[in-house]
């Protein structure tokens, strides 16, 4: 039987691709408020096409964001990573 | 059921209208902007629940759910509010600008429609 979702959570893992190479650009850049939509709407979505982990490490940046605490190099690689390990 | 989903992501509004249909659990008419939804409430739609999307551009949800309440006949249409935010102090500043729950994002699809009749309780069969 063919998943009804399947075809939904292809077109995510391209909307990942995409957020993956759009981050990096941005964090050439410093555009934080950029990179922080994007990691809001990857925390808020990820888990509902099968892929909690993303949720979570985008989670954890999106809240660091909201309080004004400081997002770690290791927080925003992890999240890197995992969309890295989706896209491929 | 009819529900009025308002989310300005295109997957989670593709995801919430699979979800629904799957199971027979309702008809869900799609609005990508806070600003769509209040037309669609304007042109006559009577939704039977409202999910609403927190963060959103231009016009957030309780911004949404502000206009929604000026309008005829939608002073006391449920209103479900939809957020990747799950503090406490903000769950309940949701439920208190008028809402009848919070659905936490991420939301399982499979579990959505019984998460969101649940909240609607007795209103709706």
């Amino acid at each position: 039987m063919t998943d009804p979702m399947a075809a939904l959570r292809l077109q995510f893992i391209d909307r990942c691709r995409a957020d993956l190479q759009e981050i990096r650009r941005l964090g050439e850049r410093a555009e934080t408020a950029e990179i922080g939509a994007i990691v809001h709407r990857l925390a808020g979505t990820a888990g509902s096409f099968g892929f909690p982990a993303i949720s979570l490490a985008a989670l954890e940046v999106d809240q660091k964001i909201r309080d004004s605490r400081v997002v770690s190099g290791t927080d925003m690689e992890t999240l890197l990573a995992l969309l890295g390990e989706l896209s491929n | 059921m009819i529900i009025l989903h308002v989310d300005d992501d295109e997957g989670i509004r593709a995801l919430t209208e699979l979800a629904f249909s799957l199971g027979g659990h309702g008809t869900v008419r799609s609005a990508a902007s806070g600003a769509e939804a209040i037309s669609a409430l304007e042109a006559g739609l009577r939704p039977d629940v409202i999910l609403l999307d927190v963060m959103m551009p231009e016009l957030d949800g309780p911004g949404v759910l502000t206009q929604i309440r000026k309008l005829h006949g939608h002073f006391e249409t449920p209103v479900i509010f939809m957020t990747a935010q799950t503090q406490d102090h903000e769950l309940s500043r949701l439920v208190a600008l008028g809402s009848i729950g919070v659905i936490i994002k991420p939301f399982d699809p499979i579990e959505l429609p019984g998460h969101v009749k649940g909240l609607l309780g007795d209103d709706v069969a």
